[in-house]
């Protein structure tokens, strides 16, 4: 198997709210920790990888969030107004024409170009190279991929774009086919909660990924925000409100008085909750493990009150260690972090 | 106005719209929103657009058949849900719906068929992202127009772009405006004896030449599914305007659905701040699975704590004071109030924010999944409560 690190795209996906943002712009720090040079792209950022990153917005152009990532947010409009410029070759006559309402409805309700567009762009990303050494100016590309909702669209899309379209368009969509079907450039991470629809939707297209586009390799399944188990092989202690130890561990807790009533009720309560978000993930961890053909790597649960940069850079310690454990990627050679 | 209470929004509404990103437990809501007005002795129908089996199962809904089955009484009294109204539900199929309206303005069967049979109607009809909004919009018309039931709650596709969705019947009359289709039209239809401008040649050149650079072929199907259209842009252009007319009715009213999560919260402040751009009446907005504090009074003294000295410190301090043998609770404590503290905080920042005037509600996290009857009646006693978490 090939080093997620050493392939060019990583194209990470999944159903809605899952975090597909967050693991893979974790993956981008694992990259960029590494000496890489990579680009996240997105479609329809609404502003979360700014914030995350504590950067500046992330825009059409591709610009840096810090050091060794920049990003992108890819907009099918400017993509066609670029390429246009390099076709047509006067600035105004595109500028006509991209202004014209009957080009903007045209656009609009032309079936999947949008998309195909986009994924275009990825292509020229990833075979971009720099002009004093022809060496790829990304490493890694890690698209982090809209929304699955309804599954495999866009990873079969170049294949059946490829049959409607016909020129430029065609010859676009064979080349993104073949980056996508290239197991040495490019690879698919899905992503995932621990929670029915997510779990369903993952099965789901992990099934029908290996059926209708067999050649793109599937990678792994993160298990996301999985919850630990704080209890292991104890049970949760009962009535702790008579139990004096379990009211001042409280009350330095909280730097107040708490009534015994109190004690026992937030204790138990929580251990109940604690306990049946672990039970949840074991339930959803097992189901994957039966059903899904690739490894199952897990993240911890971030618990914080919010989650920026440092929880952003917690989590991708982590995720690098699970990544090295199995063996998807090299640990880091002695003395040898960049 | 602004109401104070969800209950008042569903025994008065006729309609309920409810948006949001995906992953926030829209259908569940929507559902459970329908369940609690025939709760209230209202006939409700829903119209999901792609709920979980087993939620479905439990509504007795069989895959995407496009009708309306009332949910079996038999169902309630099992789950013990007293219910004196009706529960109605519905699957949206897109491309059922679109051939049904298609059906509807047609000048004829011949000019049907061979609309079905396009190309480009295909593909817009079936896969392409952004038809559902298109025909969540017709089908709640439809539902409206049919009558028969006291409130609507539609299911709004997860469009992550709210405009889209806002805006579709408006772009359904753009895309059939008739300047738009004159050129189209214009060099296809040869028997047409109809003279026409420099403009529209011009533009028409243009296109082709758009055209033949991206390789499309795709003006030919576009002008040939257009001239299928003939004498049906009216009929649409018709129904479009009613449905955004629709959507201001004082009966109408939207509600953001969303969950804590910084990523969720943020698209919802954008669909708030976008229906109000819109001058759509947004009168409530649904945080689903908020995480609870299981401290009363001492809530707010432990919040302060959390940042300062921080959960680690805190950690200590329990373990030091003697609960050395509570470790795992002490835990499990901690990392339930550090989420409580954190969605507490954000959700009082889209009260004041985004969301200032509409009603917000909210409805803790269960430590189970919502799947059934039993499930979606615990809900519904969360949405009816009068008193705020």
């Amino acid at each position: 198997m090939t080093d997620l690190l050493s392939k060019r795209l990583l194209i990470v996906s999944g159903k809605g709210g899952v975090g597909k943002t967050v693991i893979s712009s974790a993956l981008g720090l694992i990259a960029a920790s590494r000496g890489q040079k990579v680009l996240l792209v997105k479609m329809d950022d609404q502003g979360r990888t700014a914030e995350l990153f504590e950067s500046g917005a992330v825009s059409d152009r591709i610009s840096p969030l810090r050091e060794g990532i920049s990003a992108i947010n890819l907009d099918p409009l400017t993509i066609v107004a670029d390429y246009f410029e390099k076709q047509i070759k006067v600035k105004r006559l595109v500028k006509h024409i991209m202004s014209s309402r009957l080009f903007q409805n045209w656009f609009r309700v032309s079936p999947a170009i949008k998309e195909m567009v986009c994924l275009g762009k990825v292509w020229d990303l990833i075979e971009e190279k720099t002009w004093w050494r022809s060496t790829p100016v990304w490493d890694l590309v890690l698209f982090d991929a809209p929304a699955t909702g309804h599954g495999l669209g866009l990873l079969r899309l170049p294949e059946q774009a490829s049959k409607l379209l016909m020129g430029p368009l065609r010859t676009n969509a064979l080349g993104v086919q073949a980056v996508f079907e290239d197991a040495q450039k490019t690879g698919l991470l899905l992503v995932t909660l621990p929670e029915e629809m997510p779990v369903n939707e993952t099965v789901h297209f992990h099934t029908e990924a290996r059926a209708k586009v067999p050649r793109v390799a599937q990678e792994a399944v993160i298990l996301n925000a999985a919850a630990p188990d704080r209890f292991v092989g104890q049970e949760p202690p009962q009535d702790l409100g008579a139990d004096p130890a379990a009211r001042a561990a409280l009350e330095a807790i909280v730097g107040a008085e708490v009534s015994p009533e109190e004690v026992s009720r937030a204790l138990a309560n929580a251990a109940e909750v604690g306990q049946s978000r672990a039970q949840l993930t074991k339930r959803y961890r097992d189901e994957l493990r039966e059903r899904i053909r690739v490894p199952l790597v897990e993240v911890p649960y971030v618990f914080s009150e919010a989650f920026g940069l440092p929880q952003l850079e917690r989590l991708a310690t982590i995720l690098e260690e699970r990544l090295v454990e199995a063996r998807l990627i090299q640990a880091r050679s002695e003395g040898g972090s960049a | 106005m602004s109401y104070a209470h969800l209950e008042d929004l569903l025994r008065e509404k006729k309609i309920i719209l409810c948006c949001g990103s995906g992953g926030v437990g829209k259908t569940t809501t929507s559902a459970s929103l329908a369940l609690a007005a025939a709760a209230l002795g209202r006939k409700a129908v829903v119209c999901t657009i792609d709920p979980a089996r087993r939620l479905a199962n439990s509504l007795g809904l069989e895959e995407l058949d496009n009708e309306v089955v009332r949910v079996d009484p038999a169902r309630f009294a099992a789950a013990g849900v007293e219910v004196p109204g009706e529960l109605h539900a519905l699957m949206l199929d897109t491309k059922g719906t679109f051939d049904r309206l298609i059906g509807r303005y047609a000048k004829n069967e011949d000019a049907r068929k061979r609309i079905l049979a396009n190309r480009f109607y295909q593909q817009m009809s079936g896969t392409v992202v952004g038809s559902s909004d298109y025909m969540a919009m017709e089908k709640l018309y439809e539902l409206h127009e049919e009558g028969g039931y006291d409130l609507i709650v539609l299911d709004t596709p997860p469009t992550k772009h709210a405009i889209d969705f806002l805006q579709a019947p408006q772009r359904m009359t753009e895309a059939f405006d008739e300047s738009t289709l004159e050129v189209f039209l214009k060099p296809w239809a040869e028997t047409s004896k109809r003279s026409f401008g420099f403009l529209g040649r011009a533009l028409n050149k243009l296109i082709t030449k758009v055209d033949s650079i991206l390789g499309l072929k795709f003006v030919e199907d576009l002008a040939e599914f257009f001239r299928a259209f003939e004498g049906m842009y009216d009929g649409f252009r018709g129904r479009a305007q009613r449905v955004d007319a629709l959507l201001r009715e004082d009966f109408t009213s939207f509600l953001v659905v969303t969950s804590p999560n910084p990523l969720a919260l943020s698209e919802a402040s954008y669909f708030c701040d976008r229906l109000r751009e819109f001058e759509l009446p947004l009168e409530a907005v649904v945080v689903n699975r908020v995480n609870q504090s299981s401290l009363g009074a001492a809530r707010d003294a432990l919040r302060e704590r959390l940042r300062d000295p921080g959960p680690l410190a805190l950690l200590e301090a329990g373990l030091s004071a003697g609960g050395a043998q509570l470790e795992p609770t002490l835990r499990a404590f901690l990392d339930q109030e550090l989420l409580a503290t954190g969605d507490r905080a954000r959700i009082e920042q889209l009260r004041a924010g985004s969301a200032a005037g509409a009603l917000v509600h909210e409805l803790p996290r269960f430590s189970h999944d919502v799947h059934d009857l039993a499930g979606l009646k615990e809900l519904v006693d969360f949405l009816l409560t009068k008193e705020r978490a």
